[in-house]
């Protein structure tokens, strides 16, 4: 058979895709020139001859079982390190995804915390207890030379009261007091201190008057101390000047701070042996509202030495409790006082 | 043309003695109806189509991957069989197909068909076959005989025509085998391309894509691996043979 031409042989190669369609020369069959298409019986023959020759043959079945146990041993295997990689990965997605917020809201909290509780913010200062303590705070906590006036008054009122029991030793106790004294202090003594003490730390009240008041009992011995009174002293509602007192509010207690400032005051009362006035101004601490914890136990503890002092010991012991509850570690300084006082 | 993938597995022989696994020596061979085959590897008609279910296999589903085996098992194993002319061997080499699916399963990408993909694997590893055989210079159908015996004579060469002896229908499984011997003697890129059309009933472009050629080089080697086998079986008729093998059923 003579070759066939490049064109036949394309023609040829083109009626591959469907020589088995029309194996038996169906009437539906293209039609193709003699060469090309005896050339395709040809190949139908081949085929033929190549299927019944080689029939498709079955393979075991326990050829591929051991390839469908690996398969399954794999899967096996393998999700429970997806689940414990894709668990331990959600689990560290979750927290890290709380985290950030939970951070963001502390910080955000912290920071309003410091806004509104620092010292000397204006929320402490429009608190009406912290009006008196303003008050006492011009009249003891202002420049040197002024909070020494309180101090040189006390020594003046000291050089005026009558040469009996020494210094420190009380004088009659009112009746608002209640402590019970063993020595008796002139009543004139004691009530011209509980004047002072008032005039000074009444917390919402009286400034010039009973500044001007104490000033006329105590005469003219004084002016200094009553021109620096009058100087700091200011209506009970005038804030305004807290601010020339306004200090950042400090967690123990200060010469600084208002309250601060009287407790020192009260210290001085009674280290000098007069209970009844640093009484007093204990007092006036220990109820005042805005006083911290730890001042207000100082206060509490100054009232138990007192009383102490006095010989009153059911009070002292009443006042020591109080203090400790505020300040568990108030026992030191009532020990140091105690040690300074017996020296 | 090989692809990255396979290329990156490790050797069928490490995989299988990684495993442990012993090959049990050659089998009986076992024909199939071809309606059996037809059911076994039916596709679309009836459920997933085979990227579904390697998909699926993807995401754990064994049973996917099962489905896939009883699929393209038996084509495989026909194309694996007439490639390498050895059951034993062929059977090898199927295990390491599916053996490499199952590795690439992570890596499977729906790119190209499943039959694609699979049938590449085989034919990369008739390839690798292929060269193995010609490094340890295996004894092939055109390499001569012992001096005893007649030298310079291929089998072929010496398996007489059946018209010749007069060979009666019971000896149609010489002529089987000659057939076979036939196909065997193409060169491999005829050979592939010829078992895949006619064992697999692949289309010459599906061809192409696994055998990494035009389609029209394909259709080319088609027509080569045909006059070749013209030739060798020229002296055959396909209705004396048909004749001849009464349990077997010809192809639809």
């Amino acid at each position: 058979m003579p070759d066939l031409s490049p064109g036949e042989i394309s023609r040829l190669e083109d009626a591959l895709e469907h020589l088995d369609e029309f194996e038996h020369g169906e009437a539906d069959a293209p039609v193709h020139d003699d060469a090309v298409a005896h050339r395709l019986n040809d190949y139908r023959r081949v085929l033929a001859i190549t299927r019944v020759a080689l029939p498709q043959e079955v393979v075991d079945a326990d050829v591929l079982t051991d390839v469908l146990a690996h398969a399954r041993a794999e899967l096996a295997n393998e999700p429970r390190v997806q689940e414990a990689t894709s668990a331990a990965s959600t689990q560290r997605r979750s927290s890290i995804r709380w985290l950030f917020p939970v951070l963001a809201m502390a910080g955000a909290t912290a920071l309003v915390l410091l806004f509104v509780f620092r010292p000397g913010s204006p929320v402490q200062m429009s608190t009406p207890g912290l009006a008196g303590e303003s008050m006492a705070a011009k009249a003891d906590a202002t420049p040197k030379p002024a909070s020494h006036q309180p101090e040189i008054a006390d020594d003046q009122d000291r050089k005026h009261e009558a040469p009996k029991g020494g210094v420190g030793v009380p004088a009659g106790i009112p009746a608002e007091q209640k402590v019970v004294v063993e020595e008796a202090a002139p009543a004139a003594e004691a009530k011209a201190e509980e004047q002072e003490a008032g005039a000074n730390f009444g917390g919402l009240g009286i400034d010039g008057v009973a500044s001007e008041d104490s000033d006329k009992n105590r005469g003219q011995a004084a002016p200094s101390s009553t021109r620096a009174r009058r100087a700091t002293s200011k209506p009970a509602g005038d804030v305004s000047s807290g601010s020339r007192t306004a200090s950042p509010k400090k967690a123990k207690t200060s010469s600084s701070s208002p309250t601060g400032a009287s407790l020192e005051r009260g210290d001085k009362l009674r280290r000098a042996g007069r209970c009844a006035a640093a009484t007093a101004v204990y007092r006036d601490i220990a109820t005042h509202g805005s006083a911290s914890q730890a001042t207000r136990a100082r206060a509490e503890a100054g009232q138990s030495l007192c009383a102490e002092k006095q010989g009153a010991t059911n009070e002292a012991a009443r006042h020591l409790s109080v203090a400790r509850k505020l300040d568990p570690a108030i026992d030191a300084w009532i020990q140091r006082e105690r040690d300074t006082s017996s020296q | 043309m090989r692809t990255t993938l396979e290329l990156e597995l490790p050797g069928a022989a490490g995989l299988r003695a990684a495993l442990g696994w012993t090959h049990t020596g050659p089998r009986r061979p076992m024909t199939v109806e071809p309606s059996t085959l037809a059911a076994d590897t039916r596709q679309k008609d009836d459920g997933p189509d085979d990227t579904e279910l390697m998909v699926a296999y993807q995401r754990g589903d064994v049973a996917a991957f099962e489905l896939l085996v009883r699929r393209h098992r038996y084509g495989l194993f026909n194309f694996l069989l007439r490639s390498v002319a050895n059951r034993s061997r062929a059977e090898e080499l199927l295990q390491d197909v599916f053996l490499r699916v199952v590795r690439a399963r992570k890596r499977y990408e729906p790119r190209a068909k499943f039959s694609t993909w699979v049938y590449t694997i085989a034919r990369n590893l008739c390839v690798d076959e292929s060269r193995r055989r010609n490094q340890r210079r295996e004894q092939s159908l055109e390499a001569p005989r012992g001096s005893s015996e007649d030298s310079g004579t291929s089998l072929r060469q010496r398996v007489p025509a059946p018209e010749s002896l007069g060979i009666p229908p019971a000896e149609a499984e010489q002529i089987r085998s000659r057939v076979a011997a036939a196909v065997a003697d193409l060169p491999s890129e005829q050979r592939e391309v010829f078992l895949l059309r006619q064992m697999n009933g692949m289309s010459f472009g599906e061809i192409a894509a696994i055998v990494s050629a035009p389609e029209n080089t394909v259709k080319s080697r088609m027509r080569y691996a045909l006059e070749k086998l013209r030739t060798e079986l020229a002296d055959l008729d396909p209705r004396e043979l048909a004749a001849s093998t009464p349990d077997r059923r010809q192809h639809a």
